[in-house]
C-alpha cells in the first residue's frame, strides 16, 4: 500500500524538533494542509477549536494572568500539539496531561515536577485567518493523529521563516488564545 | 532592617536619577502605594502622585516607601535569574536553557530602559531565546534577545491604524534601548 507523501513526512518527523524548519522546505505543504496526512486521524483538521496542554510555569505570567508569547514558539520548531476538542473531551484533554506529567516525574525524580497547569484553547479559523505579509497563510494545522491519541494535531508556521513573521505569528495567537487556568499551587513566585 | 529593604535601597541607586515622576510609570494593573508627604500625611490618592512628584530621598525611605517600579524591576531580574539557573530539557520535552550572554543582555537591556514606560514582562522560549514584552488595550509589542550584544522589537497597534514595525540588530547600548520609547510612542500607554 502507497503512502502518501504527507503521511511519510510526519512520521519519519514525529519527534523531530525541528520538524517544521523541514516542512517549511516542502512545496506542498500548503496543499497537505487540505488533506489529511494520517491513517489514524478521523480527518483533516476543519473549523474547530483545538487545545493545548501547558505544563511549564514559566509559560504563564502571574501579574497579566496570561500566557506568553514565547509559549506558542514551538510553531516555528517541532510543531504547536494540540488536542482536537472535536475528539477529545476537557476531562480527556486533561487526564493526558496530568498523566505526561505523572510520567516525566517518574522518569526524572530529583528535578523540578510539572503539572498541568493550564488550557490554551485556540479556534482553528482564527489560527488559519493569520496571513504573512507575503499573503501566504501563515499557519497550516495538520490533523496528526497518534496511536494513543486520535485527536493530536500540529499547528506549524509554514507561510515564512523571517523573524519578523515568527514575531507576527506569535502575536496574533497571544491576541487570539483563550488560557483556561487549572492548577495554581505550582505557580512561579 | 530586612534583607528585602536593603536590595530594594540598592536597586533604587542603581536606577538612573528620576527628576520626576510623571503618570504614566504607572500602568492599569499597578497598585498604588501610600505615600507620607512632608506633612506626615499619608495618602494612596493617585492624583496625589501626579501632583506631588519629587524623588524619594535615603532619609525618606522606609519600608512603606515602596517604589513600584523598583519592586517591579526586582522582579524582573528575579524572573532572569529563574531563567539563569535552567537546564536544558527544562519544559520536560527538549528545550534548550538560555545562554549566560543572553540573560547578561537581558538584565542589561532592562537596566537601560528610559523613563516613561512601563517595565515589560520577561518571558523564555523552548529555543533558549529570552525576552519581554508589553500588552495591553492599545499595543503589543515584544523584545528577542537575538545574541550577546543585540536584540530586536516587534510593535502591533491593536486600535486605528493597526499598524505593525520590525527593528532588529539593535546593539544593546542606553542610547539605543532609549529609542524603544520611540517606538512604543505609537501604541499608547502599553
Amino acid at each position: 500500500m502507497t503512502v502518501k507523501p504527507s503521511t511519510k513526512f510526519f512520521l519519519d518527523h514525529a519527534d523531530d524538533l525541528k520538524k517544521v524548519t523541514a516542512l517549511q522546505l516542502i512545496p506542498e505543504r500548503f496543499e497537505w494542509e487540505k488533506e489529511s496526512v494520517s491513517d489514524l486521524s478521523p480527518g483533516r483538521v476543519e473549523q474547530e477549536i483545538v487545545c493545548r496542554q501547558i505544563h511549564s510555569p514559566l509559560y504563564y505570567n502571574p501579574e497579566k494572568r496570561e500566557l506568553t508569547p514565547s509559549a506558542f514558539d514551538d510553531t516555528g520548531n517541532k510543531g504547536f500539539s494540540v488536542d482536537r476538542t472535536v475528539y477529545a473531551t476537557r476531562d480527556e484533554i486533561i487526564d493526558r496531561g496530568t498523566s505526561r506529567a505523572d510520567e516525566y516525574n517518574a522518569l526524572n525524580v530529583g528535578k523540578p515536577g510539572r503539572t498541568l497547569i493550564g488550557l490554551a484553547h485556540l479556534e482553528t479559523l482564527d489560527v488559519r485567518a493569520h496571513v504573512c505579509e507575503s499573503g501566504l497563510q501563515a499557519f497550516g494545522i495538520y490533523d496528526t493523529a497518534r496511536p494513543d491519541n486520535l485527536s493530536h494535531a500540529d499547528i506549524c508556521l509554514i507561510g515564512a521563516n523571517s523573524k519578523k513573521e515568527r514575531h507576527r505569528a506569535r502575536a496574533h495567537l497571544f491576541e487570539k488564545v483563550q488560557f483556561e487556568l487549572i492548577q495554581t499551587n505550582s505557580m512561579p513566585e | 532592617m530586612s534583607l528585602t529593604t536593603a536590595a530594594i535601597m540598592l536597586v533604587s541607586f542603581m536606577l538612573p536619577p528620576v527628576p520626576t515622576k510623571t503618570r504614566n510609570w504607572l500602568t492599569a494593573s499597578d497598585k498604588v502605594v501610600p505615600f507620607e508627604g512632608e506633612d506626615g500625611n499619608s495618602t494612596t490618592d493617585e492624583s496625589f502622585i501626579q501632583s506631588t512628584v519629587r524623588p524619594p530621598t535615603i532619609t525618606q525611605m522606609t519600608t512603606q516607601h515602596f517604589d513600584v517600579l523598583s519592586v517591579r524591576f526586582v522582579s524582573a531580574q528575579a524572573q532572569l535569574d529563574r531563567y539563569s539557573s535552567l537546564e536544558d530539557g527544562w519544559d520536560g520535552e527538549g528545550a534548550f536553557a538560555p545562554s549566560k550572554e543572553v540573560i547578561a543582555t537581558a538584565k542589561h537591556l532592562l537596566r537601560c530602559l528610559p523613563a516613561g514606560i512601563s517595565l515589560p514582562s520577561p518571558m523564555i522560549s523552548a529555543t533558549g531565546e529570552v525576552g519581554f514584552y508589553w500588552n495591553n488595550a492599545t499595543g503589543f509589542a515584544d523584545i528577542s534577545i537575538e545574541d550577546a550584544d543585540t536584540f530586536s522589537l516587534f510593535t502591533k497597534q491593536k486600535v486605528g491604524e493597526k499598524r505593525e514595525a520590525f527593528y532588529e540588530g539593535i546593539v544593546v547600548t542606553p542610547a539605543s534601548v532609549a529609542t524603544i520609547k520611540e517606538y512604543l510612542a505609537p501604541l499608547g500607554r502599553v
